[in-house]
């Protein structure tokens, strides 16, 4: 039985190994809120499923996944019928290609949990069908469901929703409990700008619950909002520390309340 | 020579001119090092300190918001001296006094500005939140010299029973006596009540009490200042010109005895450094208490205590007294004061109140001084033994005056600078990159 991880092991590279042993067997992956299988019969790929993708669909939307905990097990029965008919040459290159594509998705996030919503912001956006897909599918579901349940294929959707999420049409969803918090605004001093220190124990807590990097939004009485990196820094609780030249580009100063919340970053890094 | 004589002695010494240099020098040495913070930051202090008054805590260790430390350490501050003390240093000094004395408070800033900012750096941390610091803590744990604090706790511990309750009652009840009838075993009494009741709530039933009486008192007296003010308006331009002409004239005094220039320096510094209590170190006991996250910001309400302690205070008795014109046909400071305020005619019966406020407040303030310092020498154990006792001084101190242990305790309470000003300088350094980190944003790591 083989273990691993995704992270460590793409899956090009896996199927590569396993392919160029002439291994049966199934390797199952699961990241958190599903389960993909792709079995394998003397080295050749045979079948794969992963929710409602089958066949190649599926092993393209496996691809996708940067990270997720994988176990090849060589005594799980294979499939009745094979779903996969590509020469393993072919499908090797195929899957080289497909991995490629979404190393260049920059907006996707990692973490497939984390919903999308629209925004107010309409724009020039010509809607393709994959992205009207997309749309109609949004609303009560994450990333991952997204890629599973459309009908396009999960790159094609893959892509429609990375477009999206750059366009601002769409924006990645916090989880439901995560409000704003109201934070009394306090000034630190220095050259460095576009940072909100926050209390260690509510900047964990963020972290807890968010699945990726994130930024926070500062919202000031007056109306005046910005996005700035976030920190932790102990000792402050109930408070967010600005540089005073941020502080007064909010139109707020010390003591004033702020609304803070957090705003996941497309693509997965802080800016 | 004995004891009484040596102790004469001593306090002429601690309370003498060549001390007020010392003090000066200091504080001139403390704000070069900070980059004479109370100048070119007083911007960001004003925003830091009463621009965010309405703050409560800035969290981090400590029971008390910072604006309540700062009242417990200005209701210590304020006292007869702001009203009295300032009227005897135009007497002695002329008007010229009260520049010299706004010198003196300048220079001063930057020493509070260190006390209050090392107080908070080396305070102790106790598992329940609570904490304790002061000079005795800084010395002890910055220089590695805890006999050195403990010489510190001990002139504070016994200052607080004297010029922190005995004298400060026994000013409450002559005055109430004398104004109102009022028999001084019942001021005592009084007194002694308020004391006990507020010392058993600990520091934080003391931080409500200074944060509500101190800035009411504050408000009252200086409304009452404004009145007297506005009563001799014509007079006002020529009484703060008066200042300045006098600064710098060789002759100063014009009251019953015609000052020298030294005289009138002597008054003025004497006046700047004594009435906010920059150097002795009474004060950064108070600030140590504050919920912050920086020690420098609690720094910056030091500077403001000064501030509003003798720039303010200070000038709307000195501006009151030489509008008035009372002072210069001499006389026993109160009686010039009274008469400075007579222009108010009833209305100047507020003062005993006001005068009344002054003592509570100091009496309050002085005796968490005092706890805070006994506590530092034996132990938590100590905390109700000495507040029992300073409340049954309390009622003491309202019969009588005491000279002895007036002296004593006044002359302890001048040897108090010795081992802060020690401290002070040694701890320059600290004190200055304490400073430059905050400026730079990086966050503050307490002494291990």
């Amino acid at each position: 039985m083989l273990k691993g991880n995704l992270s460590e092991f793409p899956l090009g590279t896996l199927v590569q190994t396993l392919a160029a042993a002439g291994r049966s067997g199934v390797l199952v992956v699961r990241p958190p809120w599903s389960e993909g299988r792709i079995a394998l019969e003397r080295g050749s790929l045979y079948a794969a499923r992963m929710g409602m993708r089958e066949g190649w669909a599926a092993v393209e939307l496996l691809a996708g996944l940067r990270s997720a905990p994988f176990v090849f097990d060589d005594q799980l029965p294979l499939p009745q019928t094979p779903n996969l008919t590509l020469p393993l040459e072919t499908a090797l290159a195929r899957l080289v290609a497909v991995a490629d594509r979404w190393l260049r998705l920059e907006h996707l996030p990692r973490d497939w949990q984390v919903g999308v919503e629209l925004t107010r912001k309409s724009g020039e956006l010509k809607l393709t069908p994959a992205m009207l897909q997309v749309l109609g599918l949004i609303e009560g579901r994450s990333i991952g469901r997204i890629l599973e349940e459309a009908e396009a294929p999960p790159l094609e959707v893959a892509e429609a929703l990375d477009r999206m999420l750059a366009e601002g049409v769409l924006r990645l969803r916090l989880p439901q409990e995560m409000q704003a918090e109201e934070l009394v605004a306090l000034s630190f001093y220095g050259k460095e700008t576009g940072v909100a220190y926050v209390d260690a124990p509510l900047f964990m807590a963020w972290q807890r619950r968010l699945p990726q990097p994130f930024l926070v939004r500062v919202r000031s009485p007056r109306g005046v909002e910005r996005l700035f990196k976030v920190r932790p820094r102990s000792g402050i609780p109930g408070r967010v520390m600005l540089n005073d030249k941020d502080l007064r580009s909010l139109r707020a100063g010390r003591g004033v309340k702020l609304k803070v919340q957090p705003e996941l970053t497309a693509g997965g890094s802080q800016q | 020579m004995t004891v009484l004589d040596w102790i004469d002695q001593v306090n002429g010494w601690v309370w003498g001119f060549e001390m007020m240099l010392v003090f000066l020098a200091v504080g001139l040495y403390l704000s070069f090092r900070t980059g004479f913070i109370q100048f070119t930051r007083f911007g960001v202090v004003l925003r830091e300190t009463l621009g965010a008054i309405r703050e409560r805590s800035l969290g981090g260790g400590g029971e008390i918001s910072p604006f309540q430390a700062t009242m417990i350490a200005l209701g210590a501050t304020l006292g007869s001296g702001n009203i009295v003390g300032v009227t005897s240093a135009i007497l002695i000094g002329g008007p010229g006094a009260i520049f010299w004395m706004w010198i003196a408070a300048l220079v001063g800033m930057a020493t509070k500005f260190a006390e209050a900012t090392l107080a908070v750096h080396y305070r102790q941390q106790y598992a329940d939140g609570s904490v304790s610091g002061g000079p005795m803590y800084y010395i002890a744990r910055g220089l590695g010299l805890p006999w050195l604090g403990a010489l510190f706790a001990v002139f504070a511990a016994v200052a607080a029973f004297g010029i922190g309750n005995v004298v400060q009652v026994s000013a409450l009840s002559g005055a109430l006596d004398n104004n109102l009838g009022v028999p001084p075993a019942w001021t005592g009494l009084f007194a002694a009540l308020v004391v006990a009741f507020v010392l058993a709530g600990g520091v934080r039933r003391i931080a409500r009490f200074a944060q509500t009486l101190v800035p009411l008192m504050v408000a009252l007296y200086l409304l009452v200042a404004l009145a007297a003010l506005v009563a001799n308006a014509s007079n006002l331009l020529a009484a703060f010109l008066s200042i300045f002409q006098s600064a710098f004239s060789p002759q100063a005094g014009l009251g019953g005895a015609v000052g020298t220039t030294m005289m009138m320096i002597r008054a003025g510094v004497g006046r700047g450094i004594f009435s906010n209590e920059a150097g002795l170190g009474s004060a950064a006991i108070a600030h140590a208490q504050a919920q912050v996250d920086h020690p420098v910001r609690q720094g910056f309400w030091g500077i403001v205590e000064v501030f509003l302690d003798t720039i303010v205070i200070n000038t709307f008795t000195a501006l009151v007294v030489l509008s008035a014109g009372a002072w210069m046909t001499g006389g026993l400071p109160f009686d010039v004061l009274m008469g400075s305020f007579g222009a108010l005619g009833p209305i100047r019966a507020v003062m005993p109140v006001v005068l009344a406020l002054f003592v509570f407040t100091t009496l309050i303030s002085w005796a968490f001084y005092g706890e805070e310092s006994a506590v530092f020498l034996l132990g938590e154990g100590i905390r109700w033994p000495y507040r029992l006792a300073f409340a049954v001084l309390a009622f003491v101190g309202g019969l009588g005056s005491f000279g002895t242990l007036v002296k004593v305790s006044d002359t302890m309470n001048g040897l108090m600078a010795v081992p802060n000003l020690i401290a002070l300088v040694l701890l320059a350094g600290v004190v200055a990159k304490l400073t430059r980190g905050f400026f730079s944003g990086e966050p503050w790591t307490p002494p291990k």
